[in-house]
């Protein structure tokens, strides 16, 4: 048996793309789509300060497309839910303002 | 603290203001609760069920375990405080009797705030971008004939649809109240004729009027339009899903109940006139609007005391030059007064005509409808630079604009203007323009002063530029009067 066991570098991975892993698994299908949609703007709101704002739109667009928020979201939004679009929440994320009041 | 503990606990924070946001507001208006006889298991909130997913135990709470969720940590999790809390476990009682200043009832008067523990970019929450606040009183005011009632209905349209009002962006969607105590049969074709122009809202608006309301001068007057509003503003949440956002009031003078004369020049009775416009705002959680005359004077503004202006947050001004005849021209809104910007920012507008179909009897109707087509964008008021040979080009050209005129986008990245064919506006321009000789002379002559006055036009008055083979021709006087 070999002494020397060879040590497995770690993957290099920003603060950003942990939180998306972290929160990604809680944007799963089977929650309603509202939870999900707070879900989802909760976690941009907090994501905020881990990478500059076009980071954070990008790789929220691509977790939203990914776990098929968007398209759920394009599929059951009346015009007045629409105010949950993804452009509306991603956009009141950033701005850490609440659009669920 | 670790940057990713940070945004765990940032976001659990966060979850509980999404999933429970009635609740993180002390002054919110609560139901009873029953009372439990014995300490009852509480359920975890959605922002707990969130930290358990990170795999992380709750503060005070031991991972091995996962009952016994006490009320303080769910607090803590769900972002509110312990006081908050407290006024949630308070069970309603009688409310004293109350006059007409209630809007500082709820408020706390003993509140002592620090620099740095209020964010400034959240303490100032706006319904419209820079102009109307989320929640507040203010006046659409103007002489008869100004279109007040019509901007209202702007107003209203933007803030259901969300698209801008005046270039102005809409920061909080929702349902809108109008108490309609003059011209109430005017409300469902102004209405169907803004959302029928403008588009966006298909099916049913969240919309509601009322052709009554108690005087705002009378005892609890703010309790009683609460009591009116509150089943509606409910409904808005269950039936569209938004909140009460906006309430207008046509007209301040019908709404006040004044018993005697002279009693709208009573410091007194105006001030509590906009206690109670201040009141139902703050309990509903919304901008309140009432829409006012001016007086014989314009200069002076509202009519009747100037205390009203005074308390108003938002004044808007409906202006116009009113001929003998009633005839009103140069019509244009100005914000008067506002607490987020500049005040006396001019945005002309006119009124079109529109079409609403045929009514029961057959009859053809229509109603109005106003184009903000050369204000979009902000700007001064601004004289005349038309000279006088250029008078009869600017008439037809005006006239051809309103009849055959469309909201285009010449340029990509310029402004949306409201446009129309140069060829429409050469004919007319001929038409009307004197010539002698014979017809070929008369042509020439015409031909000749038409491109004269255009080219002198072209000078920062009008735009023209072809697009999809059509010579679109547009008016841009602001930006000529701008630079004159």
């Amino acid at each position: 048996m070999n002494a020397i066991t060879p040590i497995k570098a770690t993957p290099a991975c920003d603060l950003l793309t942990q939180a998306v892993a972290l929160v990604r698994p809680q944007l799963e299908r089977s929650k309603p789509l509202k939870e999900r949609v707070e879900i989802y703007w909760a976690a941009i709101a907090a994501a905020n300060s881990l990478a500059a704002v076009d980071i954070v739109r990008e790789e929220f667009l691509r977790l939203a497309r990914e776990t098929h928020l968007a398209d759920d979201l394009r599929r059951t939004a009346d015009l007045y839910h629409s105010d949950k679009t993804l452009e509306h929440v991603l956009r009141w994320g950033l701005l850490r303002r609440n659009p669920f009041r | 603290m670790d940057p990713l503990e940070k945004f765990k606990t940032d976001f659990v924070r966060r979850r509980g203001e999404a999933h429970q946001p009635k609740a993180a507001k002390a002054d919110d208006k609560l139901r009873p609760r029953p009372k439990a006889t014995g300490p009852a298991p509480v359920k975890p909130t959605a922002a707990q069920n969130s930290l358990r997913e990170f795999g992380d135990s709750l503060p005070g709470e031991d991972a091995n375990v996962d009952t016994d969720f006490g009320a303080t940590n769910i607090n803590a999790a769900a972002g509110h405080s312990e006081e908050a809390r407290d006024a949630v476990d308070e069970p309603i009682g009688d409310e004293p009797e109350s006059g007409n200043d209630e809007a500082d009832k709820h408020s706390e008067p003993n509140k002592v705030y620090w620099h740095g523990e209020v964010d400034y970019r959240e303490s100032r929450p706006y319904l419209v971008q820079d102009c109307i606040p989320e929640v507040g009183h203010g006046l659409i005011a103007g002489q008869w004939g100004t279109f007040k009632t019509f901007s209202a209905f702007d107003l209203a349209y933007s803030c259901m649809s969300g698209m801008p009002w005046l270039g102005y962006d809409i920061m909080r969607r929702g349902g809108v109240l109008f108490i309609a105590l003059e011209g109430s049969a005017e409300v469902p074709i102004r209405l169907q004729g803004v959302i029928e122009d403008r588009g966006k809202i298909e099916g049913p608006a969240p919309f509601a009027w009322i052709e009554t309301c108690p005087p705002f001068l009378g005892k609890n007057a703010a309790d009683e339009i609460c009591k009116i509003a509150e089943p509606i503003a409910k409904e808005f949440v269950s039936r569209f899903g938004v909140p009460l956002v906006l309430v207008i009031i046509d007209t301040i003078i019908a709404a006040a109940g004044y018993t005697r004369d002279g009693q709208d020049n009573d410091a007194a009775a105006g001030q509590a006139i906009m206690n109670t416009l201040k009141a139902v705002a703050h309990r509903m959680k919304c901008f309140a609007f009432g829409i006012d005359h001016f007086g014989k004077t314009v200069e002076t503004g509202t009519r009747g005391t100037s205390v009203k202006e005074g308390s108003a947050d938002v004044v808007l001004a409906m202006l116009g030059d009113k001929s003998v005849s009633g005839e009103v021209t140069h019509t244009r809104l100005a914000l008067r007064k506002r607490r987020g910007g500049a005040n006396g920012e001019e945005h002309s507008f006119t009124a079109r005509k529109v079409d609403m179909g045929p009514d029961q009897f057959g009859k053809p109707m229509s109603t109005l409808v106003l184009d903000w087509s050369t204000a979009q964008t902000p700007q001064p008021a601004a004289k005349e630079h038309w000279s006088k040979s250029l008078r009869l080009l600017r008439q037809v050209l005006m006239t051809i604009l309103a009849d055959h005129g469309r909201n285009c986008q010449p340029y990509a990245d310029g402004p949306p203007v409201r446009a129309c064919d140069l060829a429409l506006v050469r004919q007319e321009f001929c038409r009307q323009y004197p010539a002698d000789g014979d017809e070929k002379q008369k042509a020439h002559t015409r031909f000749q002063a038409f491109y004269r006055a255009i080219k002198a036009a072209q000078d920062g008055l009008i735009g023209i530029r072809e697009v999809d083979g059509v010579q679109l021709t547009w008016l841009i006087k602001p930006e000529a009067e701008r630079s004159s």
